[in-house]
């Protein structure tokens, strides 16, 4: 071997054609394009402003929101948020239950505190105690859940607010949306707290290393994350007009498919949250689709299911393939 | 032949290549029945690659191994098991939840039907133990044994495939002294019964308790075999180091003024203690010692990456005390630490997130900023090929470090300290490096180099400290070499 040459050239050249450079920065969009020309096929106005309002004005908006925070814990590398739906149903409870006695704004306030009090407990717990994270929020999900039924006496409440019922009535997620991924993308791609985030996502023991504190980044993950869980759980009561103990019910697997279909690695440190958005899309037009073909309900939560571990197990073949860390 | 001088292993003119480096260069390597053969030489000398070669971790080394005067392929540690060689690594590598009988046995459990035959399993595992002298309750959990027992533990686990061939890597690493008595006698105990061992330490004075021959090697190559009778600790130490002692020492344009930094009395217990030393401005201060004899620790205690017991640090005369490294960075304090893979670097992430990884968190950098500073130091450490955003598994280990170096530069230290900053790289990147880190030191920062590699820390130290079992065992002012170095580590 030459060693001069060695030391100057290196030769691992990166082989990318023009095909695959395009599908890596489409990603997900890809197939939302795929879907969208199914879906003209299938019915002419499925573009229609008014068929696209009645698809997101829905559910979608409220998952968009949840994603926002979600993407972030997996993006710093603690995979998934399973208290979603438990952080959601308490700062539905919350909120409502404080309308009558302390007024719209206190009570709203209420509602968010209590959900990001349930993301500071998590991020203590993983950040400092380094507990596994799955485990963590799953148990943390049945305690809330448990807790919020003891204390309501397992009954769903209703508002009585204007202001409350009319948060839904404004479109006031939809800007909600907007402001949330506008900030998310921002704080992590410029901010120093951001970049912190995914350093700890690449590797924990680099950040350390770095001078990056560990335990505080995870904790504002975990509190930012269950922020926008809480505003998602008080839109969603305020659009169905009332809080269940199902308001936030499959939510955190909802949120993980989109995320994971959306490019960002389950590992952490990798992709945007425009691709989780994206993953959202995917996952709505594919209902759409689906429903146009005339699949059943349950047939749908089958062929969802089994395209998460297609991807998540593609997305690990695509890795060793490429030398990464698996 | 006689049979009591019989060769139990012998290697023809092997040789194990790395991409870019001839790590094993055509050695012969013999070993005769019942003898301790001593394998000898500084690090990167290619110890472990004989070793490992041995122990049928290459498929592709080339030369010739016979065992018991037959030909045999290593080409996998099975083969190398079935041949009769066990190894015992540096890092024990034991299940610490598992009784000890179920780490004995590990792989060759004894059945009866379907299930583990426990009672025959507590019995084995006791007739091994009582083989290296231990008179333990099989049924424990390794947790619970201490080091010394532990790396008895991993003997008896090697012992119990009845091997031929036993090899040994820095086996008395974390012993105390009556420790590696006790495992010196159970040495020779085995000697006796027929064992061959191949041993490998970097303490010299051990060689000669333990040993019948010695083998050295340099760069690859043999240096020499030698009787132990025929060697003293003095001539031993010649034949690592090598005779063309002439390292022309890096051109430095400043000499060391006045001191910034003092350290006082350092101590975390267990690790280091009581260590006092001061780094003036342009200075390279090296510190050199055997592995473990705490120089890594107290660079992470002095960064606050691990507590620091006692003790106190000043710069330019005043007292610094850092809650996290963090504190540390942001008082010009930077530490490039020796784990490039574990800890220094992102390898997922692109070259100039890395780079600028730690001086981005303490001050608000823009993309421009982020952007000028990696280029300005990817061009003075020649990272090759300079692309911000190539992922660093993409690039060669020697183009790694130079962009761990940049990362530590970025943050523009006052004090850089350097925990081997040219482990496992090319010539070529070395010799950048080490410009580097004379230019730095010319820019009036002070430099603490930790390098277990001796010319290296000729080369650049202007004074050396060495350590050993965490005590400051001698400091060299001037005409150090590597001869008294490595006698001072050894004590």
């Amino acid at each position: 071997m030459d060693k001069a040459q060695s030391t100057t050239t290196d030769r691992r050249e990166i082989k990318t054609s023009i095909v695959s450079k395009i599908m890596n920065a489409l990603e997900i969009y890809m197939g939302v394009l795929i879907l969208t020309f199914i879906g003209l096929i299938l019915d002419p106005l499925f573009l229609s402003p008014s068929h696209l309002i009645e698809i997101f004005a829905a559910e979608a908006q409220f998952l968009a929101i949840a994603i926002a925070g979600a993407y972030l814990i997996t993006y710093g590398g603690k995979m998934a948020d399973l208290s979603i739906p438990a952080i959601m149903t308490s700062a539905g409870f919350v909120t409502i239950s404080c309308l009558e006695p302390f007024g719209f704004y206190p009570a709203l306030l209420a509602g968010l505190l209590s959900g990001c009090l349930i993301g500071f407990i998590n991020g203590l717990c993983i950040g400092f105690l380094k507990v596994n994270p799955i485990i963590w929020t799953l148990a943390m999900n049945f305690i809330v859940d448990g807790i919020l039924r003891w204390f309501f006496e397992g009954k769903q409440i209703y508002p009585e607010n204007e202001l409350f019922l009319a948060i839904n009535q404004k479109s006031i997620p939809f800007y909600f949306l907007i402001f949330i991924i506008l900030f998310f993308h921002f704080f992590t791609k410029s901010s120093r707290c951001g970049q912190s985030v995914l350093m700890i996502g690449a590797s924990e023991k680099v950040a350390h290393a770095s001078g990056v504190k560990n335990g505080k980044t995870i904790t504002l993950m975990f509190v930012l994350s269950s922020l926008c869980s809480a505003i998602a759980g008080i839109c969603y009561c305020s659009s169905a007009k009332l809080a269940t103990f199902n308001t936030g019910a499959g939510y955190d697997f909802k949120v993980v498919t989109a995320i994971v279909l959306g490019g960002v690695s389950l590992q952490g440190g990798k992709g945007y949250l425009s691709g989780a958005i994206g993953g959202l899309i995917f996952i709505t037009f594919l209902e759409t689709v689906m429903v146009l073909l005339g699949i059943q309900i349950y047939e749908q939560e089958i062929i969802k299911g089994v395209m998460f571990i297609g991807v998540v197990g593609f997305g690990v073949h695509l890795a060793k393939k490429a030398g990464h860390r698996v | 032949m006689d049979p009591s001088d019989k060769k139990k292993l012998e290697m023809m003119a092997v040789s194990k290549r790395y991409p870019g480096t001839l790590a094993v260069d055509a050695v012969d390597f013999d070993l005769n029945q019942g003898e301790v053969h001593a394998l000898m030489g500084e690090n990167g000398a290619g110890k472990s690659s004989l070793m490992k070669m041995m122990a049928g971790e290459f498929d592709d080394y080339e030369g010739e191994i016979h065992i018991n005067g037959k030909k045999i392929d290593l080409h996998s540690p099975s083969a190398a098991k079935s041949a009769g060689i066990e190894m015992i690594h540096q890092e024990l590598s034991l299940a610490l939840p598992l009784s000890i009988a179920e780490n004995i046995l590990a792989g060759n459990l004894p059945v009866k039907g379907l299930f583990i035959d426990r009672k025959k399993m507590f019995q084995l595992a006791k007739e091994n133990l009582q083989k290296v002298g231990l008179d333990l309750d099989p049924r424990q959990s390794i947790e619970k044994l201490s080091q010394h027992e532990q790396q008895l533990v991993e003997i008896a686990k090697a012992l119990s495939n009845n091997p031929s061939i036993l090899i040994m890597d820095e086996p008395t690493s974390s012993l105390s002294r009556s420790e590696v008595m006790r495992l010196f006698s159970l040495i020779k105990q085995l000697k006796n019964d027929g064992l061959s061992i191949v041993y490998i330490s970097h303490h010299i004075a051990e060689i000669f308790e333990v040993a019948d021959r010695a083998t050295v090697m340099r760069d690859g190559k043999k240096v020499d075999c030698k009787s132990i009778t025929e060697l003293s600790p003095e001539s031993l130490v010649d034949m690592m180091v090598g005779e063309s002692m002439s390292h022309t020492k890096v051109t430095r344009k400043t000499s060391p003024s006045d001191v910034r930094f003092t350290f006082n009395s350092l101590s975390r217990y267990g690790f280091f203690h009581d260590c006092s030393f001061e780094i003036k401005r342009c200075e390279i201060l090296g510190i050199g010692g055997l592995a473990g004899s705490g120089r890594t620790e107290i660079a992470r205690s002095i960064m606050a990456l691990d507590p620091l017991d006692h003790g106190s640090i000043y710069k330019d005369g005043e007292e610094m005390e850092f809650e996290s490294m963090s504190d540390a960075i942001a008082n010009g304090f930077a530490y490039l630490s020796e784990d490039r893979k574990t800890e220094g670097l992102a390898l997922e992430l692109s070259s100039q997130f890395n780079a600028v990884s730690a001086s981005q968190l303490q001050k608000n950098l823009s993309h421009r900023e982020k952007k000028e500073i990696y280029q300005g130091l990817a061009a003075d450490t020649q990272v090759y090929p300079y692309d911000p955003n190539r992922f660093i598994y993409q690039y060669s280990g020697g183009n790694q470090q130079k962009i761990l170096l940049c990362k530590w530069l970025a943050t523009q230290p006052d004090l850089l300290i350097l925990d081997e900053p040219t482990r496992g790289v090319d010539i070529g990147a070395k010799q950048v490096i080490h410009d580097v880190i004379a230019k730095i030191a010319d820019m009036g920062k002070s430099i603490l180099l930790i390098s277990s590699d001796l010319p290296e820390l000729v080369e650049l130290s202007d004074r050396v400290i060495i350590l050993r079992k965490g005590k400051i065992s001698k400091s060299i002012e001037e005409n150090f070499n590597e001869e008294n170095i490595l006698l001072a580590a050894n004590g």
